[in-house]
C-alpha cells in the first residue's frame, strides 16, 4: 500500500496537482450559477492545462536551453513553456471575451445570477 | 530552395487575411462604409488564390511550406494536399458571398458596428484558413481557437437573448479546445513532434501505449465539441440561431465542418491502421442524425429548425467517414490503395461538405432576407413570404431541396454516394453494424424530407404573411448564386465528384 502510494501519486505529484486542479475548474463551470464564477473556473482548468504542459518540459538536474562551449550535461526541454507562452495568450483573449459578454448582460438584466437572467428572459417572452 | 509563387500562397492567405482585419479596424475610424468594401476585396484575393492552390496541388504535386526556412519537423510547415485545397476553396467561396450578404444585413440585423463587425469577421476567416493549411498541430489549435474566439464575438453580437447564447458557447468551446489541447501535450510528451506528417511516422509502434490512447479520446471529445456531434451538440442549437443570418450561414455552413476537417485530419493521418474509431464515429453520427432530425421536425422557429438540421448533416458526414473506417478495420492487412467502398464513403462525406454548406449556408442567408422584409423568424408567420420576394423564395426552395437530396440537385449525389459506399460494403464485407447503418442512414434521409418540404410549402403555397419588398441586391445576390451552383453541380457532378475522390484518397492514404 505504503509502496503503490509513493509510486503512484507522490513521485506523479506534478499530475495529480494539475488533474485536480482541472476538476476544480471543470465543478466551477458546470454547478456554479454565477456567471464570474463559471469565467474563473474556464481560467483554473486552462491554467491546470498550462501546469501539466510546463512540467512536462522539466528535468531535475537539467539547465537553461542556452548552448554553453565545454557544458556536458543535460538541458530543459524550451518547446513546451514557448508552446504555452501561445497557449496563454490564447486564454487571456478568451478570458477578455467572456467578461466583456458577462458585462453586457449584466448591463442587459441586471444580475449575473444564470437563473435570474434565464427568468427574465421568459418574462420578456423569448 | 527557390519555390514557385503559387507555394507562397498557402501563408499568404492567412497573412493577407490577418492583416486585411486590422486594416479594416482602422478603416472604420475614418469612414464606416469602406469596411465592408476591403473584407471583400480581400477574401476575393484569397478566393483566387485558393483556386491556384488547388489548381497546383491537382497538377503539380502537394506544397509544402517552411515557414522561417525551418525544416519540419523543427519549425512549424504549412502542408496543403488536394483535401485542405478543396476545403480551402469551399471556405473562401462561403466567405465571400456571405461578406456580400452582410453589406446589406448588417445595417439591419446590428446596426452601428460595422466596422468591429467586418474586423472580427475577417479574423474569423482567417482562423478557418488557417486550421485549413496548417501542417503543424499545435499551430492547429491556435487557429481552431483564433476562429472559435471570434464565433463567440459573432454569436453575441445581436444583444439580449444572443449574449447568453454566445456565453454557452464559449464555455463549452473553450472545453473543447482545452481537451484537444492536451491531447496534444499526450502526443507530444511520447514523441517529441508536433507535426502531423511526423507524428504519423512516430505513432504507429506505440499504439499500445496508453497515454497514445487517452490523447485519441480527448482529440475526439475536444473535436466533437467544435463540431457539434451528438451528445456534444448542445450549444448549436441556441448559438446558431442567434447570431446575424450571414454568421449563422458561416457558422452552419462551414464553420463545424472545418471541426470534422480537422478531426478527419487528426484521426486518420495520426493513427493510420488503428481504425476502431470507425465504430466510434459510425454510432456517434448515427445517434447525431435520429436525434436532431426528431427534434428539427417540432421546430416552430426557421433558423433554430435549420440549427439541427446542420446536426443532421454533420451526422451524414461523420458516418461517412466512420464508414470508410470501419471498413479499412475489417481489411486483413493494410495494403496500398484502400477499398474501393471505403474510398468511395469518404468522398461522399467529403462531397457531403460541399453540398451541405452551399445549401445551409443559402437557407440561412434567405432567412436573413425574409426577416429583412417582414421582421420574423417564426414559420407561422411566413406563409407565402417566397412569392412577395420571388429571388429569395425559389432560390430557397432550390437549397430547401438540395439538403433533402432530390435528384438532380447537388445534395442528392453527396447522400448517393454515402448511401451507395454502404451497400457496397454491405456485399464485401456484410454484417449488423453496415445493415443497421443503412437501414438508420434510410430512414433519415426520408424523415428529414418531412420538415424540409414542410419549410418549401410554408414559403411557397401557404399564405398569411404580411406583403413585403424583395430584399436589396447584395442580399439577393448570393442566394441566387448559391442556387445555380446547387443546380449546375447537380447537373454535372462528375468533376467535384472526381475532386472529393482524390481528396478521399489523400486522407485514407492510397494517394
Amino acid at each position: 500500500m505504503m509502496e503503490w502510494l509513493i509510486e503512484e501519486i507522490l513521485a506523479k505529484y506534478n499530475y495529480w496537482v494539475s488533474i485536480i486542479l482541472m476538476l476544480i475548474g471543470f465543478y466551477a463551470m458546470i454547478a456554479k450559477g454565477n456567471l464570474i464564477k463559471k469565467v474563473i473556473g474556464l481560467s483554473i482548468f486552462q491554467t491546470a492545462i498550462f501546469l501539466f504542459y510546463i512540467s512536462l518540459g522539466d528535468i531535475t538536474g537539467g539547465t537553461e536551453p542556452i548552448v554553453i562551449e565545454g557544458y556536458k550535461g543535460i538541458y530543459v526541454n524550451p518547446l513546451p513553456h514557448v508552446l504555452i507562452l501561445t497557449a496563454i495568450v490564447v486564454a487571456v483573449a478568451t478570458l477578455a471575451v467572456a467578461l466583456a459578454l458577462v458585462i453586457s448582460m449584466y448591463e442587459e438584466y441586471g444580475t449575473i445570477e444564470e437563473e435570474e437572467i434565464i427568468e427574465k428572459e421568459r418574462e420578456l417572452g423569448v | 530552395m527557390m519555390l514557385s509563387p503559387v507555394e507562397h500562397f498557402p501563408v499568404l492567405v492567412v497573412a493577407i487575411s490577418m492583416l486585411s482585419a486590422f486594416t479594416i479596424l482602422i478603416a472604420g475610424w475614418l469612414n464606416k462604409k469602406s469596411c465592408c468594401f476591403i473584407s471583400i476585396a480581400t477574401i476575393l484575393v484569397q478566393l483566387v488564390m485558393s483556386f491556384y492552390i488547388l489548381n497546383h496541388v491537382l497538377t503539380v504535386g502537394t506544397i509544402h511550406y517552411w515557414l522561417g526556412g525551418w525544416e519540419p519537423p523543427w519549425g512549424i510547415e504549412y502542408l496543403v494536399d488536394a483535401l485542405n485545397a478543396y476545403v480551402l476553396v469551399i471556405v473562401l467561396f462561403l466567405g465571400l458571398l456571405c461578406a456580400i450578404h452582410a453589406k446589406s444585413s448588417i445595417e439591419h440585423e446590428v446596426p452601428g458596428k460595422n466596422a468591429s463587425f467586418f474586423t472580427v469577421y475577417q479574423l474569423f476567416i482567417t482562423g478557418l484558413c488557417g486550421v485549413t493549411v496548417t501542417g503543424d498541430i499545435f499551430n492547429m489549435y491556435v487557429f481552431i481557437e483564433i476562429l472559435s474566439l471570434a464565433a463567440y464575438a459573432l454569436v453575441a453580437s445581436k444583444g439580449g437573448i444572443a449574449l447568453r447564447a454566445g456565453f454557452t458557447y464559449l464555455v463549452m468551446g473553450s472545453i473543447g479546445a482545452c481537451f484537444f489541447l492536451l491531447g496534444i501535450g499526450f502526443l507530444y510528451a511520447v514523441t517529441g513532434s508536433l507535426n502531423i506528417h511526423d507524428l504519423s511516422l512516430l505513432l504507429p509502434p506505440l499504439y499500445g501505449n496508453r497515454v497514445v490512447q487517452a490523447a485519441f479520446i480527448f482529440f475526439i471529445v475536444g473535436l466533437g465539441i467544435k463540431m457539434a456531434i451528438f451528445p456534444l451538440h448542445t450549444w448549436l442549437p441556441d448559438a446558431h440561431p442567434a447570431a446575424p443570418s450571414p454568421i449563422s450561414a458561416m457558422l452552419s455552413g462551414i464553420m463545424i465542418m472545418v471541426g470534422f476537417y480537422a478531426l478527419i485530419r487528426v484521426l486518420f493521418t495520426l493513427y493510420p491502421f488503428y481504425y476502431n474509431y470507425g465504430l466510434i464515429l459510425l454510432i456517434l453520427g448515427l445517434l447525431s442524425m435520429t436525434v436532431a432530425n426528431l427534434f428539427a421536425f417540432f421546430q416552430k422557429d426557421l433558423k433554430r429548425l435549420l440549427a439541427y438540421s446542420s446536426i443532421v448533416n454533420m451526422g451524414i458526414v461523420a458516418t461517412g467517414a466512420g464508414v470508410a473506417a470501419y471498413i479499412l478495420s475489417t481489411v486483413a492487412e493494410p495494403s496500398k490503395s484502400p477499398p474501393e467502398a471505403a474510398s468511395l464513403a469518404m468522398a461522399g462525406a467529403l462531397l457531403h461538405i460541399l453540398s451541405h454548406g452551399v445549401g445551409k449556408a443559402m437557407v440561412f442567408l434567405g432567412s436573413g432576407n425574409i426577416h429583412y422584409g417582414i421582421h420574423t423568424r417564426e414559420l407561422a408567420k411566413m406563409g407565402g413570404i417566397g412569392r412577395d420576394m420571388p429571388f429569395t423564395g425559389y432560390s430557397m426552395s432550390v437549397g430547401l431541396l438540395s439538403l433533402l437530396g432530390l435528384p438532380p440537385l447537388l445534395g442528392f449525389w453527396s447522400k448517393l454516394l454515402i448511401i451507395m459506399s454502404v451497400a457496397l460494403a454491405i456485399q464485401s464485407v456484410g454484417g449488423v453494424v453496415l445493415i443497421t447503418t443503412f437501414i438508420l442512414l434510410l430512414f433519415n434521409v426520408i424523415y428529414a424530407a418531412a420538415y424540409y418540404l414542410r419549410v418549401t410549402k410554408v414559403l411557397m403555397i401557404e399564405s398569411g404573411a404580411v406583403r413585403a419588398h424583395e430584399a436589396p441586391f447584395p442580399m439577393v445576390f448570393p442566394v441566387v448564386v448559391f442556387a445555380l451552383f446547387c443546380l449546375i453541380g447537380g447537373l454535372f457532378p462528375l468533376s467535384l465528384v472526381r475532386l472529393a475522390v482524390r481528396a478521399s484518397l489523400i486522407i485514407l492514404g492510397g494517394g
